[in-house]
């Protein structure tokens, strides 16, 4: 059965029916997902949410709007532009999903860099649950726990989304992009990192692989490197043939498989074309900001060879079009697919040359570097191998395992559904006890959408890891610039022990770390300041579980906030920054939402990183460095 | 029908182009979206649904070619739905052509209830005929270029020496397929100014230009003669959409299947037989 409800009021309805007719309930966006979590089953009733597609005024003080769920993505940024707004998010499926379904999965857009996840983004959502209907985030009722955390990410498992409050940004007076050609891969996401913790919020950043380089042809050598005439011809020669492979389906079909079959050698033969990479990067805004970021960003680029704007101007235009070259695979009896990992910079290496390693033994495979955050980035391997179910599932089996055996989360913005199920439970471990606790208290009778986005009975026989020792820091790490605390150790006493590396605390709470992100509201924050990264729990029965630190993951909902109320919280490992800042008066006529200091004050703005130079020369006058404490909750 | 590779790269595709058709967006109907109504003639033709399921899903589709200019591979969408609905079914006889009423170098082509011929002479000073067309000149044949041949003579035969006047889009496009002399009732008689609403889709945002707010009406055919239901959603959805604020049509077909549903429309015929200030509210 499907229906097509047009207001809250009959989503209600439907699941007060499929309650009582204990009918599985099944909510439905635009079905872009690529795991399958919106997959309708006999018997079940498929919610179809389009027609809630209602858009509320753009508040231009908060900068947010309210937005149905059925809402196409597309149609929103077509509709929020032609008043000057963005909601920066924009998947490549933008097209054919909607805001229910970014809400669901856990989303990430191009743009995550600048403008964060779908999580970041959505302030506050109102969802019918088979229990009633409930108010999240910053529409929660006062004394009651935000569930938006895990609601967020729960692919239908607890409710139904029916209306949503976004952030948006201002339309971006320029967006100038470059492309930049770096020796190795290293070099590259080393320049990322140092982007990224230089606090220069880019609006892309984009790194492919050697392989992905090579075969998108995305970089061509310098004009004194070009090939001799003998070289030219051997060009036009290939360009013959492929146009005569083109106009022969049976012989293209050949092609494809004979290659696919032996994807050990493809892979090889592809490592050895180059080791040379491309990074797309670049800034959008107010023209001014984005020369003062470019200028601050120039010394981090130096090891590469600037392509000038082409690369980037090509990848905007045509972000979407690797989409619809894969029909042509399919149609040919071929799989191609794609698997999205992340960590922290410090295990990215491992990550991919495990996972890569991993894919590779079944299908010809690249990947690029993109969603990168300043604790670190995803990585997308795309991967197109001889069409047989056996390889495919396997490929799949072993590269998650690959991923999770190199530290990252088996999901950055994909989500979960039957393809990852198994994978996301085991990652959140002991965790999914809070999982179930909500789920029972939403959903008695497990009507919605089981098995989403964890298995029906998730399990976990791992044992957990033990109490942390030392502190009130336990761990740091500078390249990833973040570090495992003790949550309930003063603030005061955390500071020292980072100060004495050189560091300070990202956020200063105005109570102990643990108190403080049991209160915090996400709207307190801004959509790019992320306050925690993993953590460590345990329960009252002695199980424990460490969750995360991959950055931004979307394996399930953010079980975190639920853990932090109810189990003891053992170790938080939370964002750092430089202890050096350069602090100045507030330069006039800039919103500090779209300058992005580390912190902004009515007397001073703060930064840090290698760019505070730079950026503080914005601002009018030097001042002492004074970065305020932060309450967890301030007014939406 | 064309080879099934025409096909299978849409049935195949990331469906992107959903957002930009009318019928999807309206509808919100999963199997309304282009490169659903694609897979109708692939699956057909690869033996999985019947000739008539296939032209069930081909016929969703109203022509209005946005799906075409867009489509990032160029796959002519809607033509190639009109030729494979054309070879899934067999041509509808035409309805006999009714007799030319009065006289004039003019001929409004009635497909509606509501005769205008006579206020459009009194428009212009001339004497206007009538022609009864509930079949919109026979615009089923269009996607039969074999039997629309000889539909286009008779045509021609029938109105030798006029110029038909159309009140919407269907009559339009067969007077101009099969070679006629024809004007846009819309041409001849003076709209209020305001925003022209014409097959287009989209939600609108509160305090946003309802010239923006375009919606398509679901009224044009083959949808709403092989789908009344759905072409029925995508015109209540369009009228919910414009939110009670009047617009103006160049299609009478269009602005019919608003006003089902409540929109406050104006078009070519409501306004001339219904002017401002002289019979109550335009387009009522």
């Amino acid at each position: 059965m499907v229906a097509w409800p047009r207001h809250a009021e009959d989503v209600a309805a439907s699941l007060a029916w499929a309650k009582a007719e204990g009918v599985v309930v099944v909510p439905y966006g635009a079905g872009s997902g690529v795991c399958g979590s919106a997959m309708g089953r006999a018997g079940s009733l498929v919610l179809d949410l389009k027609r809630l597609d209602h858009l509320g005024p753009v508040d231009p003080v908060t900068r947010t709007v309210r937005v149905g769920p059925g809402m196409l993505g597309q149609h929103l940024e077509d509709r929020l532009a032609r008043l000057g707004w963005q909601t920066g998010h924009s998947p490549s499926s933008i097209g054919c999903s909607t805001v229910g379904g970014w809400a669901a999965a856990r989303s990430a857009g191009q743009f995550s860099s600048r403008y964060g996840v779908f999580d970041d983004i959505l302030l506050a959502a109102e969802l019918e649950t088979p229990a009633g209907r409930l108010r999240c985030g910053d529409w929660t009722a006062p004394g009651e726990e935000d569930l938006l955390p895990i609601l967020c990410g729960s692919e239908g498992g607890l409710g139904v989304f029916t209306d949503t409050l976004l952030r948006v940004a201002p339309t971006p007076a320029v967006r100038r992009l470059r492309g930049f050609a770096f020796p190795s891969l290293t070099a590259a996401w080393e320049a990322m990192r140092a982007m990224l913790q230089a606090e220069l919020w880019p609006v892309v950043l984009r790194l492919y692989d050697p392989v992905d380089t090579r075969i998108g042809g995305r970089i061509h050598p310098p004009k004194h490197r070009q090939e001799a005439e003998g070289a030219r011809r051997g060009r036009a020669a290939l360009q013959r043939i492929r146009d005569r492979v083109r106009r022969t389906p049976a012989l293209q079909r050949h092609l494809l498989d004979l290659p696919l079959a032996l994807p050990g050698l493809l892979n090889r033969i592809a490592g050895e074309l180059g080791q040379e990479v491309l990074l797309i990067t670049g800034f959008e805004g107010d023209e001014a900001l984005v020369d003062r970021q470019w200028r601050a960003a120039a010394p981090l680029l130096a090891a590469a060879r600037d392509l000038g704007t082409e690369p980037g101007e090509r990848w905007y235009q045509h972000r979407h079009d690797v989409s619809y070259k894969l029909a042509p695979i399919f149609s040919m009896g071929s799989f191609a697919d794609t698997m999205e990992v992340a960590c922290p910079w410090s295990k990215l290496g491992a990550l991919y040359a495990g996972v890569r390693e991993a894919i590779g033994r079944h299908a010809l495979v690249m990947a690029h570097f993109s969603h990168a955050y300043p604790e670190g980035c995803s990585i997308y391997f795309s991967f197109v191998g001889a069409g047989r179910t056996a390889v495919y599932d396997a490929l799949w089996s072993e590269a998650l395992a690959a991923a999770a055996a190199a530290g990252g989360t088996v999901t950055h913005h994909h989500g979960v559904g039957p393809l990852k199920a198994a994978a996301a439970a085991k990652e959140a471990g002991a965790a999914l006890r809070v999982w179930s606790e909500v789920k029972r208290a939403l959903d008695p009778t497990g009507i919605m959408n089981p098995g989403r986005p964890y298995p029906a009975e998730p399990v976990s026989d791992e044992p957990g890891p033990s109490p942390p020792v030392g502190g009130p820091v336990y761990a740091l790490s500078a390249e990833d610039r973040m570090a495992d605390v003790d949550p309930d150790a003063p603030v005061e006493a955390i500071e020292a022990a980072l100060s004495a590396a050189g560091f300070a605390l990202r956020f200063r709470p105005d109570r102990p770390l643990g108190a403080w992100l049991r209160a915090l509201r996400r709207s307190s924050l801004n959509p790019w300041e992320a306050p925690l990264f993993g953590l460590q729990a345990r329960f009252p029965d002695g199980a424990s579980v460490r969750l995360g630190p991959a950055p931004r993951s979307a394996a399930g909902p953010d079980l975190r906030p639920a853990l932090l109320r109810r189990a003891k919280v053992e170790l938080v490992q939370v964002p750092l920054r430089s202890a050096t800042a350069v602090a100045v008066t507030p330069p006039e006529g800039l919103d500090p939402r779209d300058l992005r200091p580390a912190w902004a004050t009515a007397d001073q703005w703060g930064f840090v990183g290698d760019a505070a130079e730079t950026l503080a020369a914005l601002g009018t006058a030097p001042a002492a460095p004074r970065c305020p404490t932060r309450a967890p909750r301030s007014e939406p | 029908m064309k080879p099934l590779v025409e096909y299978e790269t849409c049935t195949f595709c990331p469906r992107l182009c959903r957002a930009v058709c009318p019928i999807a967006v309206g509808s919100a109907r999963e199997a309304a979206t282009p490169s659903s109504m694609m897979s109708g003639p692939y699956l057909h033709a690869v033996g999985t649904i019947s000739a008539e399921d296939a032209a069930d899903l081909a016929s969703l589709c109203t022509r209005c070619g946005a799906c075409t200019e867009f489509c990032h591979l160029g796959r002519p969408v809607a033509p190639l739905l009109a030729e494979a609905l054309g070879a899934l079914t067999a041509p509808a006889a035409p309805a006999p052509f009714a007799p030319v009423q009065g006289e004039g170098a003019l001929v409004a082509v009635i497909c509606g209830d509501e005769d205008w011929s006579g206020a459009l002479g009194a428009l212009l000073g001339e004497p206007v005929a009538s022609f009864r067309s509930p079949d919109h000149l026979g615009e089923a044949l269009l996607d039969h270029p074999a039997r629309f041949e000889a539909h286009a003579a008779a045509l021609k035969a029938h109105f030798s020496g006029a110029t038909l006047v159309v009140s919407d889009h269907g009559c339009s496009r067969v007077a101009e397929a099969a070679g006629l002399t024809v004007r846009a009732l819309h041409s001849l008689v003076p709209l209020p100014t305001g925003p022209v609403f014409h097959p287009c889709q989209g939600p609108r945002l509160e305090g946003e230009p309802v010239a923006e707010a375009l919606a398509c009406c679901g009224a044009a055919w083959p949808l709403s003669t092989r789908h009344p239901e759905v072409a029925a959603e995508v015109a209540e959805a369009a009228a919910a959409r414009l939110g009670g604020v009047q617009v103006c049509s160049p299609d009478h077909r269009c602005a019919a299947a608003l006003r089902r549903h409540g929109a406050s429309v104006v078009d070519p015929v409501s306004a001339l037989l219904r002017p401002a200030g002289r019979g109550g509210q335009p387009g009522a």
